[in-house]
């Protein structure tokens, strides 16, 4: 028994102590939230290349496994001790800790197909909290909001403004539209099962012709469908355009934190499975099928979700379009194949959770006062100064906006694909520049409510964990190099050229 | 294809159970018909991997089956039925019939774009059919415990097939417990829908 077993153990054991413990429910989260640090604790302390066997298979310490062991540690920690305040349903906090004990497994163990098993595993698990908590309301719990009279958009059907940006909203929300019964299954937790139960058999069957490339009859030729199902499975799980439906769901009727933590997380197991993957086949790293797949799709995600973003007046479609817009910049990243972008990549990926966090917080609190769609949003948010600095925080930070922790990655991915491809580097920019044109036109909103009237209520700890954030963000913006050489060592097993930029 | 069909009874037999357990599940209402069906459907790919020579892990798929209905009927016991598949219209049953064969079709393509993988005739032509038959079902469901069948099917689909490429007990094992945790999560969602309808 080694100390690795501690990253799967000490989870399980922390979920069955919560479930004796609901009735001292501060003490049992205290405990969960203690587990996740040690969990992190160890995974910084224990010394790469330690491994131990279990059935037929080995769990390893590596470089890319340190990186998701300490930050699934930090995401769950993070979520179940901001859940004290604000609940989230009863079953969060035994099921995070339940996925967090198979995602551990699934960054150690090797072989890869026992990884990817083990992740569905632990996605499975997140249906519960998923479903539970409060369910979303359309009416506003708090005094009724009289919307201000602002300028409207001209109502000229024939109008060239009047028709893009109908057109962007309805391609947008077209599943939205259809008219939900009262008492109907939440469509979120089903998109989410079913998006996770075809994902799999796409890594599981990539893998195995890669395994059995040498035995096959055109091992050449095996590259294309090998990308294409690698293609698929990451695109589940990144929610990029056009797989982004599941995401558009969970944001729109899950509870905020978990929708949060599966934006931040999914990624993170995303990214190192594939880094993982392209360290052990060199053949496939520099394929150039590989290479072109992340640039075009993430460009692709990259851009639409921009123009997605920029015209939503719902915020639950802003935050998620923002979040396929980071995911498509994350990927170009990594497609660029030079050191220093995926290292922008990585970096990105740590401060996505970061924005995510202040855009969890924020969707938490407007939900909370009934109101989701522009330009009744700018009334509250002008009553809820917290939670709108947060949101507008977190959607400039997930476009890469100068001076927020998102831009040090932006750079370096900038900088590296400005060489490689200029044109998706443009895709890029004028990406984020529309991500962020979504928020400012919330903020338009909130400016022009020019009746803030008497202020909600917000809890201290939305304020508390708003500035945490705000120190932790700027930080990375200010001091990125404190991360970056870390970063730099992830990355050492990928056949990348060895030259920096 | 269609002369493989004739040099192989016993997987063409197979196979048209698979296709009469499918018309089951998309076409039918009642509650206790779709379990049978599913039931009988993870009976014949069990039978499926038993005609490969993989019987313990044959045993093993009947068993997760077995297990996976007796999951969602004792659910099913302790909700009230009426919210748990909707009755179709003639318009309705008339597509999903078109929706069976558009699919059937396309399971031969790639039934045939598969066979010089060099897999079990039985294998390739069941695995394709129940995928298709599992994303047809998916593209009609409305109701959860129809979504939750059409992802057992697609999931059963995949698992034959990929027992026929990699037959490690270990890895195998890890998928049925993978199929038990969705049918749970499934079990889930049946009853927080039955909950709050009216």
């Amino acid at each position: 028994l080694t100390a690795l077993w501690i990253f799967i153990l000490l989870p399980l054991v922390l979920a069955l102590v919560y479930w004796g413990l609901q009735r001292m429910r501060y003490i049992a989260l205290g405990l969960a939230v203690a587990a996740c640090g040690v969990c992190v604790l160890a995974a910084w302390r224990i010394p790469l290349g330690t491994t131990t066997q279990i059935v037929g298979a080995t769990l390893t310490l590596t470089h890319l496994g340190r990186f998701g062991l300490i930050l699934m540690g930090v995401s769950v920690g993070a979520v179940l001790a901001y859940s004290a305040w604000q609940p989230q349903g009863w079953t969060i906090t035994p099921f995070l800790l339940i996925n967090l004990a198979f995602v551990n497994l699934a960054l150690l163990i090797r072989p890869l197909p026992f990884a990817v098993l083990f992740g569905q595993l632990a996605a499975l698990h997140l249906i519960f909290p998923l479903h539970s908590g409060p369910v979303p309301t359309t009416t506003p719990s708090s005094p009724p909001v009289d919307p201000p009279a602002r300028p409207q958009l001209p109502a000229k059907p024939d109008h060239p403004q009047f028709i893009a940006r109908e057109l962007v909203i309805r391609v947008s929300s077209f599943r939205s539209r259809v008219p939900r019964a009262p008492g109907e299954l939440r469509r979120g937790a089903v998109s989410y099962l079913i998006m996770v139960t075809l994902a799999i058999p796409c890594f599981l069957l990539a893998l195995w012709l890669i395994n059995h490339r040498a035995t096959l009859p055109d091992p050449a030729g095996v590259i294309q469908p090998i990308v294409m199902l690698l293609g698929l499975g990451m695109g589940s799980l990144l929610a990029a355009i056009p797989l982004h439906i599941w995401w558009l769901m969970i944001t729109e009727d899950g509870p905020p934190l978990v929708f949060v933590f599966i934006g931040a997380t999914f990624p993170i197991i995303g990214i190192i499975f594939l880094l993982n993957v392209l360290s052990q086949t060199t053949w496939l790293a520099t394929a150039p099928q590989v290479s072109n797949l992340l640039l075009w799709g993430g460009a692709i995600s990259a851009l639409s979700g921009g123009i997605l973003a920029a015209p939503q007046r719902q915020l639950s479609r802003l935050v998620a379009y923002s979040a396929i817009h980071d995911s498509g910049v994350i990927l170009v990243g990594l497609g660029a194949m030079h050191p220093v972008a995926a290292a922008g990549a990585l970096f990105c990926l740590v401060h996505r959770a970061i924005a995510l966090g202040w855009l969890g917080i924020a969707h938490g609190e407007f939900r909370r006062s009934g109101a989701g769609v522009l330009p009744e949003l700018g009334t509250v948010a002008a009553r809820l100064p917290v939670a709108t600095s947060a949101l507008l925080l977190g959607g400039l930070a997930l476009s890469g906006w100068p001076l927020s922790g998102g831009f040090p990655g932006r750079w370096l991915i900038y900088s590296a694909t400005l060489l490689k491809s200029p044109g998706i580097a443009l895709a890029l920019i004028a990406g984020s520049s529309l991500v962020a044109a979504g928020y400012l036109r919330l903020l338009r909103a909130i400016l022009e409510a020019r009746q803030p009237g008497e202020r909600f209520p917000e809890d201290r700890v939305t304020l508390i964990a708003t500035a945490l954030l705000l120190g932790l963000s700027l930080l990375l913006a200010l001091a990125p190099n404190l991360i970056l050489p870390l970063l730099h060592n992830m990355l050492v097993d990928l056949p990348f050229p060895a030259s920096p930029l | 294809l269609l002369l493989e069909f004739a040099a192989h009874p016993w997987s063409t037999l197979l196979l048209l159970g698979l296709i009469a357990t499918a018309s089951v599940l998309i076409l039918h209402t009642n509650w206790q018909a779709l379990l049978l069906g599913l039931l009988g459907q993870y009976l014949l790919a069990g039978f499926v991997l038993v005609q490969s020579n993989l019987i313990q892990i044959a045993g093993m798929k009947i068993f997760t089956g077995i297990v996976v209905g007796s999951l969602l009927f004792t659910t099913i016991q302790v909700i009230p039925h009426g919210t748990l598949v909707r009755p179709l219209l003639r318009e309705d049953r008339l597509f999903r019939i078109l929706g069976m064969i558009v699919m059937s079709l396309t399971a031969y393509s790639v039934a045939s774009f598969y066979l010089p993988l060099t897999l079990p005739f039985g294998i390739v032509t069941s695995a394709t059919w129940l995928f298709s038959t599992g994303l047809i079902i998916l593209l009609v469901a409305l109701e959860p415990l129809r979504i939750g069948l059409g992802l057992l099917t697609l999931q059963t689909g995949f698992e034959i097939l990929y027992v026929a490429l990699d037959e490690s007990l270990v890895i195998n094992t890890l998928l049925s417990v993978e199929t038990l945790a969705l049918a749970l999560a499934l079990t889930y969602l049946i009853v927080a829908r039955a909950q709050r309808s009216p």
